[in-house]
Parts: structure tokens; C-alpha cells; sequence
């Protein structure tokens, strides 16, 4: 992993079009800011991961799970 | 053509109904291609199943049915790479991913994660709305659902 010291204010510049400011740290937080293209999805790591974790969880069933479904 | 699936064993299916999934689900980025199967007893239900990998098979259901008021921002550069846009916006389909409990009243929906479908050209994409207060886990709630 590439590692750098950025102050506030300070920006980094990832390929031609993508670039992230560190806008305000205060207290442990650090508000970022990013330009990216419309068609880079940027998203929380953790609401990511815990997306992949859920579709994992929705195919561990057994195959008895037909008989949840009958209406009766 | 034939596959295997999870739950009903061998079944025949069109190549015509086949979605691709240019970057996989989340999780499963090898599962590319999938086939939308009904489920016999229950028109609330069906299953997205790898035509390729038995065991990847999901349930999934379309989320108004259960959640009336389900409201989603879908990024239109998102939409795009399904080819949707303004003027064939109302080709897809939307569905939620469910994880099942023991029972259905325990089993919960994926909401911040729909898949979606360009029915025209068969082609899909889960994406992720985290501009939303929707969790992976939302308890079905509708009144059919019963003991």
C-alpha cells in the first residue's frame, strides 16, 4: 500500500480524472472530498463488504428451504 | 440448453433468457451468467441461479410487493452500464436479494443492494445505493407471509 502525509486542504491525484481532498480533520474524523467521473462508484468499504458478506449468507441455505414457500 | 440447478435439479432453458452480468454480483464476480426461475408454489418468490455454478442460486423477490414504500435513487451512471437511460428507463426490472431464515418471517431482504435488469437486452447489474437509509437486512413484513 502507498502511503502519504496529506494535510488539510491537500489533494491527491489518482489516474488522470480522479482526485481526493482532505477537506477538514477534527477530533479523529477527516472529511474527505472527491472528483471522480460519473461512472466511478465510490462507496463506504464497510457498506461494500457488508453487501458481498450478505450475498454470501442468501446462498448458504439448504435445499429444504422450498418447503418455506408453499402457501397454504 | 441445459443447467443444473440448485433446488430443481436439471432444467432446460432458453438462450434467450439468459442475463448476463458483465461484472458478476458482489461477492461473486465469476458468476456472469444467470437464469431467472420461478418458484412453483409461490408467485412472491423466484431465484437467480449461475447458470454455471449450481450452488450460486439466490432468492429474490420484486421489493414492492413487500415493501410498498421502497424508494431507491438509481445512479443513472450506474444505469448506463446496463444500457438504461431516459428513454428505456421503463424496461427493467428491479429486484432485492433474500437471505432465508427458518422461517420467511424471518428472513430478511437486502434493500441498499437491487439488482437490475435491462429486459431488453437481458443484461444486469447489482448496485449499491448508499445514498439511502436502507440496510442488507430488512425483515419481510407482508401480511400473506403468515405463521
Amino acid at each position: 500500500m502507498l502511503i502519504l502525509n496529506r494535510k488539510e486542504g491537500e489533494s491527491i491525484i489518482i489516474g488522470d480524472n480522479v482526485e481526493i481532498r482532505i477537506l477538514e480533520v477534527q477530533d479523529g474524523k477527516i472529511k474527505i472530498g472527491i472528483d471522480a467521473p460519473k461512472e466511478v462508484s465510490i462507496l463506504r468499504k464497510e457498506v461494500y463488504d457488508s453487501v458481498i458478506e450478505e450475498n454470501k449468507n442468501a446462498i448458504t441455505n439448504d435445499t429444504d428451504i422450498l418447503k418455506l414457500f408453499s402457501q397454504k | 440448453m441445459k443447467i443444473n440447478t440448485k433446488y430443481f435439479g436439471e432444467m432446460e432453458v432458453i438462450e434467450d433468457e439468459i442475463i448476463e452480468f458483465k461484472s458478476g454480483l458482489l461477492g461473486f464476480m465469476d458468476s456472469k451468467k444467470f437464469v431467472i426461475i420461478n418458484m412453483p408454489d409461490n408467485p412472491h418468490f423466484k431465484f437467480l441461479q449461475d447458470i454455471n455454478n449450481t450452488y450460486v442460486s439466490f432468492v429474490i423477490i420484486n421489493p414492492w410487493d413487500f415493501f410498498s414504500d421502497y424508494d431507491v435513487d438509481l445512479a443513472d451512471a450506474e444505469l448506463e452500464k446496463i444500457n438504461i437511460n431516459q428513454s428505456n428507463c421503463d424496461k427493467i426490472s428491479v429486484y432485492v436479494v433474500v437471505t432465508m431464515g427458518k422461517t420467511l418471517k424471518e428472513s430478511s431482504a437486502n434493500l441498499i443492494a437491487p439488482v437490475v435488469i435491462n429486459n431488453t437486452e437481458q443484461l444486469g447489474k447489482q448496485l449499491i445505493v448508499d445514498n439511502s437509509n436502507y440496510t442488507t437486512k430488512h425483515l419481510l413484513i407482508s401480511e400473506w407471509v403468515g405463521d
